[in-house]
């Protein structure tokens, strides 16, 4: 038999930290979207829209992204992560950006904070990418998961770099084509490369083993590696260089291999051994099926549809917010707590199993302030999606406060696990462990 | 009748089930975590075999450390060998009937 090796986890300095500012960017997200509900009748490229999209892409979903990955890529590469020290000057370069692209977004400064701002987003962008490209060249197994998660990182510099463009391009106008159209590549680039190429991968991995499932066929999972890739690649090249309009295609691509990972999934949750889901994938799973919202309604934005404009402007920005504040959103939701609390267990316990009674993971937070959060966010979406279709403010209003409502409760209930302490512990009774066959 | 080393080994067995495993929240005996434990009654020497869900899984030190502190403070006479093996590689369907049920599968 192969000996196995100790624990690849890195410090919960590095990792913790991630998910306490995403968690405060999301209240402050939410917070934002009530005080921007005027914003969502037009068009998509209007100052408080680009600051709410920046928010959720970056403080909230790039942020706790990052953080767990620190934490997830040992578990799904099977080695140490290369670097720390990088991890955390990514977060100081990727936090410090954040605020301030927010700020000059919400302002609409598009002069030098703005371009500070891009450089240390990329910067930090091209710092994450590094460390994950080291820590995958040290993989002795390589699976289509370190696909999914090294091609995903390429999405997000190659992303960042689109942005730095356009920032500079606020001010020096340099670019050939106009504004609107890298926004919709940096956008794309972002959506499809960045969020789901990692979901994707990440997920491949850990619905499986939350699930206790170890679904055999991974082709599902190949073929969305290359659909998905090759739709982008396909979309990039097209819109810088050809023009050609085939953009419907392209999303084809992609769309095709969502498919494949969701039949991968469906494989995973058919061969299941765990039948008492917990509200954490519970809630994955209420993400994966709000994933349909936006491939649905990528057809309706390429296809050049006979709609009227009013109505394909609401659309779009349907299309924006069913991928941010619905898939992305949703799925963070529930994985938060399946991760955060399974990290601070880990370093808060680890010397006290085997020797004292250890409260688990899921004792960390609260099951109601979940279940909560879990209602106020789904109806404040649907609230939303509705009120920006119908162009009704008040609509709008509910669903921002609603997800505000969900932002708290998220909030509090991150910042119980992350402040959570060991109480007086009680030692295990051994002379209770009566002999008996187990098997 | 049993012997005095299937009474040990049992006994470890049991005294293996008080770790739980904190994700799935069952233990890791009746998750089929533990492939063998062995008795050298010459050497005095408890050796247990035991593997996690997946290679990567971050408690590989936790649950050795646990697993050790456990048969140490169980069997105090005896030296207490702990090894993380990967082959056969675990899988589901090495879930015990108890554990099985435990996952709310009657």
């Amino acid at each position: 038999m192969s000996a196995a090796t100790v624990s690849n986890s890195p410090s919960k300095w590095l990792v913790l930290p991630h998910y306490a500012f995403a968690a405060v960017s999301f209240v402050v997200l939410c917070l934002l979207l009530v005080f921007s509900v005027d914003a969502f009748g037009g068009h998509y490229f209007h100052p408080k829209l680009l600051t709410l999209t920046h928010v959720a892409a970056l403080g909230w979903a790039t942020m706790i992204i990052f953080g767990s990955l620190y934490q997830l890529l040992p578990v799904v590469l099977e080695v140490r992560l290369y670097s720390d020290r990088l991890g955390m000057l990514a977060f100081a370069l990727l936090s410090t950006g954040t605020i301030l692209l927010s700020v000059s977004f919400w302002n609409f400064w598009v002069g030098e904070t703005m371009h500070i701002a891009a450089c240390l987003l990329f910067t930090s962008f091209l710092l994450f990418g590094y460390n994950v490209v080291q820590t995958a060249r040290q993989v002795k197994k390589w699976g289509v998961e370190a696909d999914f998660i090294v091609t995903s990182v390429v999405w997000l510099v190659a992303t960042g770099f689109v942005g730095l463009l356009m920032a500079l391009n606020f001010q020096y106008a340099f670019l050939p084509k106009e504004h609107l159209h890298y926004l919709q590549l940096h956008a794309h680039l972002g959506m499809a490369g960045w969020f789901l190429l990692l979901i994707v991968g990440v997920g491949s991995k850990l619905i499986p083993m939350f699930l206790l499932s170890h679904p055999e066929n991974t082709k599902g999972l190949h073929l969305a590696y290359y659909l998905i890739n090759g739709g982008l690649v396909l979309f990039a090249a097209d819109h810088l260089f050809l023009q050609t309009g085939y953009n419907a295609i392209y999303a084809a691509l992609v769309v095709a291999g969502i498919g494949g990972f969701l039949h991968f999934v469906y494989q995973a949750k058919t061969f299941a051994k765990r039948l008492d889901i917990d509200l954490g994938m519970k809630q994955t799973f209420v993400a994966l099926a709000l994933l349909l919202l936006p491939v649905v309604l990528v057809f309706v934005v390429t296809l050049q549809l006979d709609i009227p404009q009013r109505l394909m402007s609401a659309l779009y920005l349907v299309y924006g917010l069913s991928m941010f504040f619905g898939f992305v959103s949703a799925l963070i939701l529930g994985q938060t707590f399946k991760t955060l609390p399974f990290i601070v267990w880990m370093h808060s316990y680890e010397d006290h199993v085997g020797r004292f009674k250890t409260p688990l993971p899921k004792d960390l937070y609260s099951v109601a302030l979940l279940r909560w959060q879990n209602v106020a966010y789904l109806v404040g979406l649907i609230a939303l999606l509705a009120g920006v279709l119908l162009a009704e403010q008040l609509v709008i209003l509910l669903g921002a406060v609603l997800l505000s409502v969900a932002a708290v409760l998220y909030a509090s209930n991150v910042f119980k696990v992350l402040l959570h302490k060991v109480k007086d512990l009680k030692p295990f009774a051994y002379e209770n462990a009566g002999a008996g066959n187990h098997r | 009748m049993k012997t005095q080393e299937q009474e040990i080994i049992d006994e470890a067995y049991e005294a293996l089930k008080y770790i739980i495993d904190p994700e799935v929240g069952i233990n890791i005996v009746d998750l089929g975590l533990v492939y063998k434990v062995k008795l050298n009654e010459e050497e005095e020497k408890l050796k247990v075999e035991l593997t996690l869900t997946t290679p990567g899984c971050p408690m590989s030190g936790t649950i050795t450390t646990a697993a050790r502190q456990m048969l140490d403070k169980r069997f105090p006479n005896l030296e207490i060998d702990i090894e993380l093996v990967w082959l056969p590689q675990w899988t589901p369907e090495m879930i015990s009937e108890e554990g099985m049920r435990l996952l709310g599968n009657t």
